[in-house]
């Protein structure tokens, strides 16, 4: 692929194009006073924005630390060399696994109680491998209908039939004596 | 130009994108899934853009961290950047971890003041860069990456059940065998020839122990008394194994041992093949079909002396413990014959009587014939066989006789397979042949020749005869060690019986069996049987109760003898007869369990 330098046609900022042509190796100052050296993947001066691979090597293709860097914002450039462009290899994106992941990644931040204790979070992990259960502020929703309040103990547990109820307290019960934490 | 973070404008768990707009230039952008790095024709001329996009498009889903122009620090799942335009982004479930407006630096652990924002959107102004660590933009790990978090979600239950800090794996070591156990691999041998191997217990236990052994084959055998027929029994018993081997079957079981592949084998998984339950097609006594009923009639006729109703006759030699299947009551009465052949011989005691051998060409007709039939025509060809039911041992298949054994018991995996059976029932025959022959020598031809293994009608409705058509004719020993029954396969597991319910060796002893039901009735030889109704339910799981005293064909018995006869049953129920093992453990060289 032609390095974004050639065509410079139609653009602005073709000076531009030129600083950011792909396989530079840049030493690179922002304003927020981070710094970094990285090479150039991508730049194109519409958004104004470069993409950078951490680093003075390319990586391997399925682990490189990417910096999306806003051009605007950087302060100094220094050349460190160039590479060939790391991306020659076309690829292929594959949308679909990426939703996923991306809705993978939501439900696993999810799962971290806001404001819990490492117990809390402990407990509810446990729980979470049999039981439907997630967090509602500071309390445990399992399937949807009982609630186990804070210290989370058997004796915190409502709501819920019966049965459910029963349920749930037996499996907190489990949980805390397999992590063996301290028992009401 | 502020930084907005927006709750719940939509519920973004199912990742649906808060702006389709955004979503959908990098939709387009990106020209759908699987798109070609360097796009379609339109954008040709921006491949810069391109490979902005693509590699923007790269970011969708990974944790990122944000740096705005403020210093503040935020960090979460990327969701989409408005490339072509002004390079706004969208964060889900951000979280802010280093506010630049504050004075001083609070570690990022300590500092999560507000639950995360469900989606965050950041205008490019405020917009300083966004790091992505260990991505990758290569498609085909991408998807691995996303599938790589299924495995991690695929827990075992070791790794579910165990606490957090327990090792998961162990290192493993590879198996070195030690060098003090002498190499040389007896078990691979331990099938030959007795005059094949090269170990001898008794040599090592009398060297080892002291131990003076005074084991004689010929107290469990028949002495196979080789005579001027003996080369023409031979004959024909080879000539008879020869043609049942090479049968074909349908018999997934019998094909198994002989190392056929039936064609279906495919389907079957390892509970068809190998499992010791039978499907469940009518135990009860209500399952019977006709051919079961004659099938036990015949069998038990041969068993016990057929004082059955198929057939009047008292069977002379019946049930030398030959194992009989039939279908149809005719055969019964071949199957008589069969038995004065079968009862003969054991071990290659090639001794038939000479009408025996006519038996068995007729045997071997009917067989033939039979084979044309449907379901009778492997238990009619059984009959034939197990006239020749020299069990040498029940596992193997040298020889003709043992062969012709081999087959019978084949023969009754095929007819039970044909009721559906499993393989329980062959091993059972198996069971029992080899029980046979361990059993002592003599055997009467008036017996109802109960050998244990005969007995083995551990029939149920739907089973065909179980009976061992390699059980040697019995002959009365009186010098015989005592005998230890082998346990036939069962249907249902059995719970042992108590000594305290056995028999003692003593003379005509009767009584005790009536009282104890359940018991397998220990007879010496008593002649006055015939009124009492011995429990012959060992098994108290056992699905039929004894009724019918069966003529008590065991007057030739001798006292001092612990043969375990049981009596014969004429009903055709599924007949269990428990050999009891406890008392008798020590003296049976071929002890065999039976099939849990």
């Amino acid at each position: 692929m032609k390095p974004a330098s050639a065509t410079v046609a139609k653009h602005d900022g073709g000076g531009e194009d030129e600083k950011f042509a792909v396989g530079n190796i840049y030493a690179v100052k922002l304003i927020t006073g981070d710094e970094f050296n990285g090479i150039v993947l991508a730049y194109d001066s519409g958004p104004n924005f470069a993409i950078f691979e951490e680093g003075t090597k390319p990586k391997p293709l399925d682990s490189k630390t990417l910096r999306m860097v806003n051009a605007k914002y950087i302060t100094e450039m220094k050349n460190l060399g160039n590479v060939k462009d790391p991306l020659a290899k076309k690829t292929l994106v594959n949308l679909d696994g990426l939703i996923d992941k991306e809705n993978q990644a939501i439900r696993n931040v999810e799962k971290i109680g806001f404001g819990v204790t490492a117990e809390a979070q402990r407990i509810f992990d446990a729980i979470s491998k049999t039981l439907p259960i997630r967090w509602d502020n500071k309390n445990m929703l399992v399937m949807g209908e009982v609630i186990v309040r804070s210290p989370y103990h058997s004796d915190c547990v409502f709501g819920g039939t019966r049965a459910v109820n029963d349920r749930v307290k037996t499996v907190l019960e489990q949980v805390r004596k397999k992590l063996q934490l301290s028992d009401t | 130009m502020s930084m907005q973070p927006i709750p719940q404008s939509k519920s973004s768990s199912n990742g649906f994108p808060l702006k389709r707009g955004e979503r959908e230039e990098v939709l387009n952008k990106a020209n759908t899934s699987n798109t070609a790095f360097n796009g379609e024709a339109g954008s040709l001329e921006r491949p810069s853009l391109d490979r902005l996009v693509y590699l923007s498009t790269c970011y969708i889903g990974h944790h990122v961290e944000v740096h705005l122009r403020n210093g503040s620090v935020y960090t979460g799942i990327f969701h989409a950047a408005d490339v072509e335009k002004n390079f706004g982004i969208i964060l889900k479930m951000a979280c802010l971890i280093k506010d630049g407006t504050l004075r001083g630096h609070k570690s990022r652990s300590e500092f999560v003041r507000k639950p995360p924002s469900k989606t965050f959107i950041v205008p490019a102004d405020e917009l300083v860069q966004v790091i992505a660590k260990d991505l990758s933009v290569s498609s085909t790990n991408m998807s691995n990456a996303v599938q790589g978090e299924k495995p991690a979600e695929l827990l075992t239950d070791s790794s579910i059940s165990q606490s957090y800090h327990v090792d998961r794996e162990r290192q493993l070591q590879p198996w070195v065998p030690d060098e003090t156990i002498p190499q040389g691999a007896d078990l691979e041998n331990v099938f030959d020839n007795p005059w094949n191997r090269k170990w001898n217990q008794f040599e090592v236990n009398e060297s080892l122990f002291g131990v003076k052994s005074t084991f004689d084959e010929e107290i469990y055998t028949t002495r196979l008394e080789r005579g001027p027929q003996t080369k023409q029994l031979e004959e024909q018993a080879r000539k008879i194994a020869r043609e049942i081997e090479a049968e074909t079957t349908r018999d997934l079981h019998v094909a198994e041992e002989r190392g056929l592949q039936l064609n279906e084998n495919f389907d079957f998984d390892e509970e068809a093949r190998y499992s010791s339950v039978r499907p469940v097609t009518g135990f009860g006594d209500s399952g019977f079909d006709e051919e079961d009923n004659a099938l036990l009639d015949t069998c038990n006729d041969l068993t016990f002396g057929g004082s059955s109703t198929s057939d009047g006759q008292k069977p002379a030699s019946s049930g030398k413990g030959c194992e009989e299947l039939r279908g149809d009551s005719q055969s019964s009465r071949n199957n008589t014959n069969v038995d004065q052949s079968c009862s003969t011989s054991k071990q290659q005691s090639k001794d038939f009587p000479a009408a025996g051998s006519n038996i068995s060409e007729s045997q071997l007709d009917e067989r033939r014939r039979n084979n044309n039939q449907e379901s009778h025509n492997n238990r009619s060809a059984e009959e034939s066989t197990s006239g020749h039911g020299d069990i040498k041992e029940g596992a193997k298949f040298g020889g003709g006789a043992t062969s012709v054994s081999k087959a019978v018991t084949e023969r009754e995996r095929e007819a039970s397979q044909i009721s559906s059976k499993t393989k329980s029932e062959s091993s059972f025959g198996q069971s029992a042949s080899r029980s046979s022959e361990s059993r002592p020598g003599p055997s009467t031809s008036t017996r109802p020749g109960l050998s244990p293994s005969s007995s083995i009608g551990s029939m149920t409705s739907s089973e065909k005869s179980t009976l061992n058509p390699n059980a040697k004719e019995f002959k009365l020993n009186p010098n015989a060690k005592s005998f230890k029954p082998l346990q036939p396969a069962v249907v249902r597991p059995q719970s042992p019986v108590s000594d305290a319910s056995f028999y003692y060796p003593g003379p005509s002893h009767v009584p005790p069996v009536q009282q104890m039901p359940g018991m397998l009735p220990v007879n010496y030889g008593v002649p006055p049987y015939p009124g009492n109704q011995p429990p012959m339910m060992y098994h108290p799981q056992a699905y039929y109760h004894p009724n019918g005293q069966p003529q008590y064909p065991q007057q030739q018995m001798m006292p001092g003898q612990q043969q375990q006869m049981i009596p014969g049953q004429q009903q055709p129920r599924p007949v269990y007869y428990m050999q009891h093992p406890p008392p008798y453990q020590q003296d049976m060289p071929y002890h065999n369990k039976g099939r849990e």
